[in-house]
């Protein structure tokens, strides 16, 4: 299994097409099943995510970029799938019949949460759908901010400004929460002293 | 620290990588792989030409529309350059124009209130901050369904009763959480608009809807005019760039003229990072070439150079409005230490700095 940011070379130029799919879903199956296991609440969605992404990758793939952009794109596609899949309106795609089936069988471990972490999932979800978007992007999936421009479609300076704004509008919804959060369970304190400064 | 923020996010994260990495997967996934290919493609395939991001794309793609749209130029058209459109009093980049001739042109009709950022300015997309003291709005443009925001922000925010805008219901929504943090969206022509509370939020919701409500038409002149100081015209851009050099050590063979000819139009930022990066790439690429050749005396010039980054002050006045300072001297640091950058994943300098700064 290769590791699942593991870039495509620049050394694919000349395969053929179905060798540079397979390459590229080699690489990076993992990360796009990973990203839409962290947003779905039934796992076994997450196997139409993976295929219909991958489907738009195959029909599009003079439009996937090369190198260390190909995993912000996928996720970028992946995004978008998930809007769509939350709105009903994507077809089951009966390709993943069997990765369907083999997520609902293999049991993925969501760790119990801590109560810092219900405290920073109530921040998130305090959040606009943007903002969250962008923090969720590089905090789950460790995509730099010039990726992330790749992922939702701008540039990388403006990602960056965004980033810069909704780790502002996170911090105050944490420091909002932490008192709270910091008595949960009596024992957990949220140490979101260092965080108020950039 | 950004760091801590990071941390706490990822450890908030319902399902490790490790976690899916282990997921004993791969024959499913060889077997949707081999299906997926079998698919049909719509026609021969197109072969366009190759897209590239980059930073400095950042000011060619989505950003030059943006800023060059920032043009509040005030040139005289004996200026020559960029060709400009005029009216009786001023003359307006040719750029700025087209998104302002686009777009619905609204500013806040309550005093006091003026524009202080406008870096993402495009025709199909575009947003502002207005300012008036330690409160902000942030106005946005968009080219889409309106359906598809107001159901987003109906996930996230309660509905509030509607205000009436030049003519438009607009969807008032409170986002949930400790703060009066408000939004709405109605529909301006084609376009869906959204009137959002900026950080700090320091807006009641009375104070909220009564801004809303003021929101009024202008004209291309006055909208232009409105836009903020910071906003670099065409026409001072070689001034500028010299202002944001001094003082700064530049590799050898630097090109300063190229970045004078830029005839883009951008903001402060735009530009303090196109220009920044430009001396930073120059140094690392020095710097990389010298490793290579073994040159020790001029990798540690460049190390030497690009240790004084921390003291460019176009890269300090950009510290407060975005984090391209901060990679960029995550750079300088790497190169001094063990040559590895976290971006996303820690790397080495050498892979990541060209995209990381626009190289």
């Amino acid at each position: 299994m290769p590791d699942i940011t593991e870039p495509m070379g620049q050394a694919d130029d000349h395969l053929s097409d179905a060798r540079r799919f397979g390459l590229l879903f080699d690489a990076h199956r993992r990360a796009v099943l990973g990203y839409a296991l962290r947003r779905l609440d039934d796992p076994q969605d997450a196997a139409d995510t993976v295929a219909e992404t991958f489907l738009v990758a195959w029909r599009r793939l003079d439009d996937v970029p090369r190198g260390g952009d190909a995993r912000p794109w996928l996720l970028g596609v992946a995004r978008r799938v998930l809007a769509n899949q939350r709105r009903s309106v994507r077809r089951h795609v009966g390709l993943a019949d069997r990765l369907r089936h083999e997520l609902g069988t293999q049991v993925v471990t969501v760790r119990d949460p801590s109560a810092t972490d219900l405290v920073v999932r109530r921040a998130l979800a305090a959040l606009s759908e943007d903002d969250r978007e962008v923090l969720l992007l590089a905090g789950w999936e460790g995509l730099s901010p010039a990726e992330i421009g790749v992922a939702v479609g701008v540039s990388g300076v403006t990602a960056r400004s965004r980033l810069h704004r909704a780790r502002r509008r996170l911090r105050a919804e944490l420091d909002a929460l932490a008192p709270e959060g910091s008595t949960t369970d009596g024992t957990t304190t949220l140490d979101l002293a260092k965080g108020h400064t950039r | 620290m950004t760091d801590t923020l990071d941390q706490l996010l990822r450890d908030a994260a319902p399902v490790t990588d490790q976690q899916v990495r282990a997921l004993a997967l791969d024959e499913v996934e060889a077997e949707l792989r081999e299906a997926l290919v079998a698919e049909r493609r719509p026609g021969p395939a197109k072969r366009s030409p190759r897209r590239r991001r980059s930073l400095r794309l950042g000011l060619s793609g989505l950003g030059a529309a943006a800023v060059a749209a920032v043009a509040v130029v005030i040139v005289s058209l004996a200026g020559g350059g960029e060709q400009l459109g005029t009216s009786p009093e001023r003359a307006w980049a040719k750029s700025a124009l087209r998104v302002a001739n686009a777009v619905p042109r609204l500013l806040i009709g309550e005093p006091g209130w003026s524009i202080t950022r406008a870096d993402e300015f495009m025709v199909d997309e575009g947003e502002m901050t207005f300012r008036k003291g330690s409160a902000s709005v942030d106005l946005h443009w968009r080219a889409g369904s309106f359906r598809d925001w107001v159901k987003d922000r109906d996930n996230s925010a309660d509905e509030l009763p509607s205000v009436e805008v030049l003519g438009a219901s607009a969807r008032v929504f409170r986002y949930q959480g400790p703060f009066d943090d408000y939004t709405a969206l109605w529909r301006s022509g084609s376009y869906t608009m959204e009137f959002r509370t900026g950080y700090p939020p320091r807006l009641s919701l009375a104070e909220y809807r009564r801004l809303l409500g003021s929101l009024k038409t202008t004209g291309v002149d006055d909208w232009l005019a409105a836009m903020p100081p910071s906003v670099v015209l065409p026409a001072n851009t070689g001034r500028t760039v010299e202002a944001m050099l001094a003082g700064i050590p530049l590799p050898p063979g630097f090109d300063k003229a190229a970045l004078k000819r830029d005839a883009a139009v951008r903001d402060r930022y735009q530009l303090g990072a196109r220009v920044a990066g430009a001396v930073a790439c120059g140094w690392i690429e020095r710097w990389v070439e010298a490793r290579r050749a073994g040159d020790t005396a001029a990798a540690a010039e460049a190390v030497e150079a690009m240790q004084t980054s921390r003291r460019w002050p176009i890269l300090l006045e950009m510290r407060a409005d975005g984090e391209y300072p901060a990679v960029l001297w995550n750079f300088a640091a790497a190169m001094q230490g063990r040559a590895r950058v976290p971006a996303g994943k820690p790397t080495t300098v050498e892979r990541a700095y060209r995209p990381a700064l626009g190289c």
